[in-house]
């Protein structure tokens, strides 16, 4: 146990010697969940779109203010033909065209039942199928508005959708344990995976080779240091949420922590095993960043995993950051326990104990 | 000038092809993730686990819910007892949205009065949120037209550049532009530092070559792989996911050049400040992988960004590139439409390289006054 103590303290040597890392490690990821604390919505907003009025009645008009008066359409042109809508979708002026056909007022009064065509930019697939939703949703407020009126029939269903642990659907509630997850993984993963492809560099595994310190006490005494900084980058980084972002705290501080050390553990260990794995720092840095790739795409941080090809979705267990953000979230939004948890915290710590244990596996024979 | 430039390529060259896991590490590896990404990223909502409470006991609420469970879009997962029932199904993640139809449901149907349907969602993955409830106004909007027969407006949508939608065919370019910009900022980022740490610069300095000529070394062999990345991601993606080319090859080569020029470029001025292989690298990471997925439009609407953010993603040159790759790949379109974005990316190209050879003279007079 002394040994690992003394080679504790060698890393933290390590760690302070180079004040260059100490600070992009501390300060990198507070500007990091500062700046992108607001950007991952899925909503849109201010789609760029074209109005082609052919009809140019009050109908036609009022329906374009309608489009107009929401924060979702911005109205770039009002044009009067589709020519000039085409050149402005092909240049990405526009995301958006509709199209009121002629006579279009007076078809609505006498129940002929006109066509409103939407044009949408289909290269950006994600937000087009958003703003098609919001347009037809709007389109049929309209209507509504209309029929309320008594100017034409029944509109049939009205949704009232509403939304809950979340009700403003607001992106930093969510985003900030996210991105808390995502920028732990980047600085533990990265450093760990050098740790060991670095002495190997230096020459200085050889010498560690002929202490008596044993295998799995090196890893240990290589993870410790880094646990500490990842630790501080997490109060660091959730204090920010907190008080800056305003991230509501439903649940217990205590259980964010606990998850936070499980999820530390796996993902350097994950780190390690890259480590053992790779001969000299590029390979390491290049086989790292394919791993912070696979964590951070396929942990229902970008994309819900619900979507995905089943073989992503089982092949996302393994995945730490799944886990870790999955039981984040429930806690601070759902103020969730222990009692719904626990299958999380159960495969966090699985994984951890696999990947630390394959990288002491690999490293023993490494050394004979 | 043009003999020593090439010699120092040729010693790049070298380093790159004795290091035979290295190359198959930053070839192997894009297209591994072109593999496991092109399919998985998609936000297509397909068999979302629904819940319904259903009071009225009509029959066209009945048909309304066959209809979604049928849509493949929806899987009715939870019919509720009562209102309390469903709450606790979304609560425990059994249903990720929940349907109320009114009491008196029949009485607004027959009166031809507007039917409020209560749509619960679960928040807190606001993502799956926003997509679900886009998918579920779509749905009820083109029945209640059904229904009506006589709905006073038809909506007819068209996609144009991707008629149905197609996930791979946007998430491909937002790969190439992410892998290109790694790629070659990582690689670069350590070039310069390495030679400081083994010592190899001081030798370099004493060499005839100008800071120039150094620069220009270094970068081109790494540009070639980044290429040759690039050129195989697209490939892939066009064999296995058949995302259709509509442009010039051309094109798109013109303002590749450019692109990984900008991002050579940035990598080097972190390599020309940092002063280990370790803050290099890392520096290099912070600086290109979130920005590069984040702020270019990649996953998230750049418009529905906060003013100040959107500011910023002008500086993010993935976020020109992006787009270039978009128009290129599947609009078609030619310079005449990008020039803009081309430029700007130029302007990035020239302004790093310009910076980084300046603090690379720097670091090399540093190094000589010492």
């Amino acid at each position: 146990m002394r040994s690992v103590c003394f080679f504790v303290q060698k890393e933290f040597w390590e760690l302070r010697r180079s004040p260059a890392l100490l600070r992009i490690v501390l300060i990198g990821p507070l500007i990091q969940v500062l700046l992108f604390g607001y950007v991952a919505t899925l909503e849109v907003r201010r789609i760029p779109t074209v109005i082609v009025d052919y009809d140019c009645s009050p109908e036609s008009r009022s329906l374009t203010q309608t489009l107009g008066a929401t924060e979702y359409f911005e109205i770039r042109l009002q044009a009067r033909s589709l020519a000039g809508a085409r050149g402005a979708l092909e240049r990405g002026r526009a995301a958006l065209v509709v199209v009121i056909p002629r006579h279009f007022g007076r078809d609505l009064l006498n129940g002929v039942r006109p066509a409103v065509q939407l044009l949408l930019d289909g290269s950006d697939a994600n937000s087009t199928r958003v703003s098609l939703g919001y347009a037809t949703g709007v389109l049929q407020r309209w209507i509504a508005d209309r029929v309320a009126e008594g100017a034409t029939r029944s509109p049939g269903f009205r949704p009232e959708t509403r939304v809950w642990y979340n009700p403003n659907l607001e992106a930093a509630a969510y985003m900030v344990p996210g991105l808390v997850g995502l920028i732990l993984t980047i600085v533990t993963v990265f450093l760990t995976s050098m740790s060991i492809v670095r002495e190997r560099d230096a020459g200085t595994l050889e010498q560690l080779i002929v202490t008596p310190i044993r295998p799995w006490a090196l890893m240990l005494g290589k993870l410790i240091p880094f646990f500490v900084l990842g630790f501080v980058v997490i109060t660091l980084a959730m204090a920010l949420g907190v008080t800056w972002f305003r991230v509501p705290v439903e649940g217990s501080v205590l259980l964010v922590y606990g998850f936070s050390l499980l999820y530390v553990l796996s993902s350097l260990s994950l780190g390690l095993l890259v480590s053992t794995v790779s001969r000299t720092p590029i390979q390491a840095l290049f086989t790292s960043w394919f791993i912070m790739l696979f964590v951070m795409l396929l942990s229902g941080f970008f994309v819900p995993i619900e979507n995905m090809p089943r073989f992503h979705r089982v092949l996302s267990q393994a995945n730490p950051l799944r886990h870790y953000l999955y039981a984040l979230r429930a806690i601070f939004l759902k103020g969730n326990g222990l009692d719904v948890l626990w299958p999380q915290a159960l495969a966090l710590l699985a994984i951890g104990l696999v990947a630390f244990g394959l990288s002491a596996l690999r490293f023993r024979k490494r050394l004979l | 000038m043009e003999r020593r430039v090439l010699a120092l390529m040729g010693k790049e060259f070298r380093h790159i092809r004795r290091d035979v896991r290295t190359l198959l590490v930053v070839v192997g590896m894009p297209l591994l993730m072109v593999l496991l990404y092109g399919t998985a990223l998609t936000f297509d909502v397909r068999e979302l686990p629904v819940g319904v409470w259903d009071p009225s006991g009509s029959a066209t609420a009945r048909r309304l819910v066959e209809r979604l469970d049928q849509s493949g879009y929806f899987v009715v997962a939870h019919r509720a007892a009562s209102d309390r029932d469903l709450a606790r199904a979304l609560d425990e993640r059994r249903i990720r949205m929940a349907l109320v139809f009114p009491r008196d449901f029949e009485r607004r149907q027959s009166r031809g009065e507007p039917i409020p349907i209560q749509v619960l969602l679960d928040g807190s993955d606001p993502n799956l949120a926003v997509i679900s409830k886009g998918y579920i106004e779509m749905a009820l909007a083109q029945y209640s037209q059904e229904l009506a027969g006589t709905a006073p407006v038809r909506v007819e949508p068209r996609f144009w550049y991707n008629p149905e939608l197609v996930s791979v065919y946007y998430i491909v370019p937002g790969l190439v532009t992410i892998i290109l910009m790694l790629v070659s900022a990582l690689l670069t980022s350590i070039a310069l530092v390495r030679e400081r740490e083994t010592g190899t610069l001081e030798q370099l300095l004493i060499s005839p070559v100008r800071p120039v000529e150094i620069v220009i070394g270094k970068l081109l062999p790494y540009a070639g792989l980044a290429f040759l990345d690039g050129l195989l991601i697209l490939a892939t993606a066009h064999g296995v996911y058949r995302v259709p080319f509509a442009g010039r090859a051309l094109d798109l080569g013109l303002a590749s050049a450019v692109f990984v020029l900008a991002a050579l470029a940035m990598g080097l001025l972190i390599s020309s400040v940092a002063r280990t292989q370790l803050v290099a690298m890392l520096a290099a990471l912070m600086a290109t992988i979130l920005p590069s997925v984040l702020l270019s439009g990649f996953i998230f609407p750049i418009s529905s960004m906060p003013q100040a953010i959107r500011l910023l993603t002008y500086a993010v040159p993935a976020r020109y590139y992006l787009k270039i790759v978009r128009n290129v790949v599947l609009k078609g379109t030619g310079p005449e439409v990008w020039w803009p974005e081309l430029a700007v990316l130029g302007g990035f190209a020239a302004g790093l390289l310009v910076l980084a050879t300046l603090r690379f003279r720097h670091a090399l007079y540093d190094l000589e006054g010492r």
